[in-house]
């Protein structure tokens, strides 16, 4: 028994700390964005925090500028393992375009296999570029929105209506991300990933097998 | 598969600047439908007649408590303290300060006797969002401050929140113009709590945050109080259009 087990409890770094940095960091600043988002937003007995505008505004806006320093912080931090984020996260491949295919048909109802995938399947990499844009959007028209007494109105009313599309865009990406990282037990080992750095070797071979055949041709260890 | 899936094609690349592109090219078209929005001073208000009081739908019940998605356009209700209570036998405005030669203590009733004025104008926050087809029923600033006879010193008012935090000020130019109302009612229902319940300032022609909310107190001065969020740096005089354009 414990010879079968032993290599797969084996762990690989799937993540630099670079990345971990940049995730978490993102996460932390997304959830009090939003929830100060929500602070100056939801009306009347939806809203706790109704009648501290000028403290929850100056949290937001912290936060905001936390956002569009943390790449440019973490890239200059750790510059290979930005690098090698974005690398692996915008190339797509005849495997990602199948997978992306085919992800969205009932696991009984699929002839085949989903294609092999690398570091970040092909949902992982669309979910990273969305984002980014996204955040993008948002700190454009939050910006739009911050300096509003001195645009013309038909701007800023436009930057308000897209800053909160935007969010309301997110939010099923952000369930999404949830309920993949911590209810559904196929992919739940990968938070152990984004804790740690490393996942399990056998959880990445299934996942993630062109990924492990790479790290496997060129030799590097598992843990 | 056609060349596009080459592998290790940047293809994420072209994604994140075309995502960015049709956001752009979004925010462009977005603008340019609320470009009616883009108000000048013979816009921003217009005087509209009295009806009976509680006539007219309440909107503000329709489009003030249930944020929807696909119709944003609601009240944000702001407070930077916690909202005064209100009792119509305890509520006093006063007006008072040293461009005034004597000093009035109003009760609510005496405030809603001076003459009655309604204008429809859109309600703009300096955020970005707005509150088209607003009916401010309301009494004209200039009407209440006259009645204690301005002085020569009389250069400034100041509003203050019941709140005891919340100010604002206007010039007394600005605050004698047709618009600047202390409004009691919005849309034909009497002011809920959150929208500054009995009374507030409103002026159209500037940013929402010029309109103090609970107003208890109108000061007359010769120098300019700055309001609460002017100390933090925010605009004196907060027109939505441009105020080179004003005329007369």
């Amino acid at each position: 028994m414990s010879a079968l087990s032993a290599p797969a409890r084996r762990l690989v770094r799937r993540f630099g700390t670079g990345e971990l940095v940049l995730h978490w960091g993102y996460a932390v600043l997304f959830a009090v964005l939003l929830l100060t988002g929500l602070g100056l937003y939801l009306p009347p007995g939806q809203n706790p925090v109704l009648a501290r505008r000028e403290l929850v505004r100056e949290i937001h806006l912290d936060a905001a500028i936390g956002l569009l320093l943390l790449p440019v912080l973490v890239a200059g931090a750790w510059p290979r393992s930005v690098a090698g984020f974005w690398h692996d996260v915008e190339r797509f491949d005849a495997d990602d375009a199948g997978w992306l295919r085919r992800v969205v048909v009932p696991r009984r109802l699929r002839r085949r296999p989903l294609p092999s995938q690398d570091r970040f399947n092909a949902g992982q990499k669309l979910n990273s570029i969305v984002v980014a844009a996204a955040t993008v959007g948002f700190i454009v028209t939050g910006c739009l929105m911050w300096q509003g007494e001195h645009l013309p109105t038909s701007l800023s009313e436009a930057a308000d209506s897209w800053h909160i599309w935007l969010m309301l865009a997110m939010l099923p990406l952000i369930a999404g991300h949830l309920v993949l990282s911590l209810l559904l037990p196929s992919t739940r080992p990968a938070m152990r990933g984004i804790i740690t750095g490393r996942v399990r070797l056998d959880f990445a071979r299934r996942r993630h097998a062109k990924w492990t055949a790479r790290m496997a041709e060129r030799g590097e260890p598992a843990d | 598969m056609g060349d596009l899936w080459v592998p290790g094609k940047p293809i994420g690349r072209r994604l994140f600047l075309g995502l960015l592109g049709a956001g752009a090219a979004g925010l462009a078209f977005t603008k340019w439908s609320y470009r009616a929005d883009d108000a000048d001073s013979g816009n921003v208000a217009e005087a509209v007649p009295l009806g009976p009081m509680g006539q007219t739908p309440d909107i503000e019940s329709l489009i003030g408590q249930h944020p929807n998605i696909l119709y944003p356009e609601r009240f944000r209700y702001y407070s930077v303290a916690d909202i005064p209570g209100y009792s119509e036998r305890s509520w006093r405005l006063i007006v008072d300060g040293e461009g005034l030669d004597s000093s009035l203590r109003l009760r609510f009733n005496d405030v809603t006797a001076f003459p009655n004025v309604a204008y429809r104008s859109t309600f703009r926050c300096v955020n970005g969002w707005r509150v088209r087809n607003c009916v401010w029923r309301g009494v004209r600033v200039r009407d209440v401050i006259d009645a204690a006879h301005l002085n020569r010193r009389a250069k400034y008012v100041t509003f203050s929140s019941g709140d005891g935090i919340y100010t604002d000020s206007l010039s007394l130019q600005q605050a004698r113009s047709d618009h600047a109302i202390l409004a009691f009612e919005l849309n034909g229902s009497p002011l809920i709590t959150e929208q500054g319940r009995p009374l507030r300032v409103i002026f159209p022609d500037m940013y929402g945050y010029k309109g103090v909310k609970w107003v208890r107190r109108l000061e007359v001065k010769s120098h300019r109080d700055l309001g609460f969020w002017e100390q933090r740096g925010w605009e004196i005089d907060a027109y939505v259009y441009n105020p080179s354009a004003v005329t007369g």
